[in-house]
């Protein structure tokens, strides 16, 4: 059974180029602000019917690990995160890029990215039913919990000013409200517009913040920005890591790799809590916490390692108990549900052979993903060799594209141009624009969990410190929020 | 302008905001069915309350900070006249897009963004006309055939349909 999954994948020529060709696809749609892992499966999945069930999963995974993988890139160089996953990864890879070390900083995400995939589909093979009994211990209590604890990253990305790192976080949790509420369905913020009764998209709130708002900097000032001297990006040798610092990176490695996947396998989560959890858990246990956000390795490896870690994680509810951690994993289960699979328990009894070959399908990727984006790295790094007055408004333009695509309204663009000049505001007053990103993404989520957690317990808070997994997350929540205080505090002192 | 008197304009801009956006949430009082539901103007409600007070607090740290070097005028290096008015441009230019991205289409929306904005961000001295045409012609054309003929995606085509 083993052997027939594996040799279904790498003896068929077909199934390894369709792999290849969803890679890089994937990469492209990854890399372009807007696009994403999600849109590159389901621009595909019609594709995938008319291929054997193998092919057709083959193509689906290569497109996915290449989107989730492609992020880093915009990420880096344009410093535009283009999903949710790749957001902590401009925290420190886009000043990497900034003093010429984007060669570098891609490389080590690709390395890091390809070390994460893999680790992730190790537990996947070998942990999956366990990790899935695991999954099925988090109720609506624990989910809460772990949001609140991901919101505690607010506290170590706040910069200098703390009191308006906090006051980013609550506009982005205010802002996540808009629209139609959990559990009751009460339109809120509307502003008497039903185009906002679905809310702000992810999209238009990202690449307003980070794209738009740099380009109306850019036009203030101008003089100024046209006077810097073009940096030259350093040119690198593999992956640009040597073997001291990727010796020194492995205990942030394995701690990224686990958050990544025990974050993945919960669904509904996802890639961008599981970069940013990581990155503040690496930050508070760093002995040089202060580097982060300068450019230092710890905070790449972080955010790209367990982004990463994700796409393994959430395979792992969706094949053992048909459960989709993600949207992209709600496509894929789709696309094993038409081709005759039907995901959950029994899976690996039903369809051993094609599960192994789901497995090496996702090495290949993961080890196509590592080629590929090497070599294209040079052309990568080209990227910041354009004049930025040729560059930016050709980022604009693809953004409006992106934003446009994701839901087909043009609302969406318009929010783009609203949150540039809100981005603006907030740099011109000094006010730290990821906060507001993450308490976004996570504003939602705490909230839907919070309501259902009080629903279904009567009203108590209790359940939230009887649940032992709650209060190891509220635990580590309190440790996140004061370490950094107290470390502040000592640094003030000395 | 003082760092001070910047901190005070910010305090007051974000007591104004958390003030109206909790008298707003009033407005989702007790709309949950659940009796043990915290209802749908809980959360806004405390983040609007939480902006508010930590505004407050900025305020009255402002106000009581005797500091010399905060209360003192900076001489910022402000933008230029000209590129102020470049930075209203683009915004002005952004929002002209977005207006016309479905009326004109995506098309012939972003070829005029794309010559305008370039040559805002051009000086006589740098602004060479074959590459702005060329930028400004190629991209829109390359994405609307890749999204159009390629990914089978429908881009507004505006009064080119």
């Amino acid at each position: 059974m083993v052997t027939q999954g594996i040799l279904s994948v790498i003896s068929s020529p077909v199934c390894l180029s369709l792999i290849c060709a969803g890679v890089f696809i994937g990469i492209i749609f990854g890399s372009i602000p807007g696009l994403s892992a999600v849109m590159a499966v389901c621009l595909f999945l019609p594709l995938s019917f008319g291929m054997s069930t193998i092919n057709g999963v083959s193509l689906l995974l290569g497109l996915y690990i290449g989107g989730i993988s492609g992020g880093l890139i915009s990420a880096i160089l344009l410093k535009i995160p283009g999903t949710p996953a790749s957001v902590a990864t401009v925290f420190d890879g886009g000043p990497m890029a900034e003093r010429g070390d984007a060669g570098k900083a891609i490389g080590m995400g690709i390395l890091y990215s390809f070390i994460g995939g893999v680790l992730s589909l190790i537990a996947l093979i070998y942990l999956s039913p366990k990790l899935a009994k695991f999954a099925l211990k988090f109720t609506s209590v624990e989910y809460a919990a772990v949001t609140l604890f991901s919101l505690t990253v607010i506290a170590s990305l706040s910069g200098k000013r703390p009191i308006l790192g906090i006051i980013s976080g609550l506009i982005g949790v205010l802002l996540s409200c808009a629209g139609d509420a959990p559990v009751d369905g009460i339109t809120r913020f509307n502003f008497g517009s039903h185009l906002l009764d679905p809310g702000f998209s992810n999209v238009p709130l990202m690449i307003g913040f980070y794209a738009v708002s740099d380009v109306f900097r850019f036009a203030q000032n101008y003089h100024e920005e046209m006077k810097k001297p073009q940096v030259k990006t350093a040119r690198i040798k593999g992956y640009g890591v040597t073997i001291k610092e990727f010796i020194k990176s492995v205990p942030v490695m394995i701690q990224s790799t686990l958050i990544g996947l025990g974050i993945g396998i919960l669904p509904g989560i996802g890639g961008g809590t599981a970069c940013m959890v990581s990155y503040s858990a690496a930050q508070t246990v760093s002995k040089e916490p202060e580097k982060f956000g300068t450019g230092c390795n710890e905070g790449l490896i972080a955010s790209e390692t367990a982004n990463n870690a994700t796409t393994g994680g959430s395979m792992v509810p969706m094949l053992t108990l048909g459960i989709p951690g993600s949207s992209t994993a709600a496509m894929l289960m789709s696309g094993l549900i038409i081709h005759g699979v039907t995901p959950g328990p029994l899976i690996f009894r039903t369809n051993g052979s094609l599960m192994f070959g789901i497995f090496t399908a996702m090495l290949v990727a993961n080890v196509a993903m590592l080629i590929m984006e090497r070599a294209a790295l040079p052309v990568f790094t080209k990227l910041l060799s354009i004049p930025k007055h040729f560059l930016l408004p050709c980022v604009v333009v693809m953004c409006a594209l992106g934003c446009y695509t994701t839901n087909h309204v043009v609302f969406d663009v318009m929010c783009m141009w609203f949150f540039g000049i809100v981005g603006l505001l907030f740099r011109k007053i000094g006010m730290p624009l990821s906060p507001c990103i993450i308490g976004f993404i996570l504003g939602g989520s705490f909230e839907k969990y919070l309501r259902r957690s009080l629903i279904s317990k009567g009203g108590s808070l209790l359940p939230f410190v009887q649940s032992p997994i709650s209060v190891f997350f509220l635990v580590m929540a309190l440790v996140f929020c004061v370490v950094p205080m107290i470390r502040s505090r000592k640094r003030k002192a000395a | 302008m003082s760092r001070k008197m910047k901190d005070i304009i910010t305090a007051v801009v974000l007591m104004i905001f958390g003030g109206g956006m909790a008298l707003y949430s009033l407005e989702y009082r007790n709309s949950s069915t659940f009796e043990t539901d915290v209802g749908s103007n809980f959360v806004p409600m405390v983040c609007s309350l939480s902006i508010a007070l930590l505004a407050l607090v900025i305020l009255v740290s402002a106000l009581r900070n005797k500091d010399e070097a905060y209360n003192r005028n900076v001489k910022v290096e402000t933008a230029s006249k000209v590129d102020f008015m470049r930075c209203a441009a683009s915004i002005v230019l952004l929002l002209l897009y977005v207006a016309c991205f479905r009326p004109v289409g995506f098309l012939i929306s972003s070829i005029v963004y794309l010559f305008v904005q370039i040559t805002i961000f051009t000086t006589r001295e740098n602004r060479r006309w074959l590459p702005i045409i060329i930028v400004s012609v190629g991209l829109p054309v390359c994405c609307y055939l890749l999204f159009v003929h390629v990914l089978n995606y429908m881009l507004p085509a505006g009064i080119l349909g």
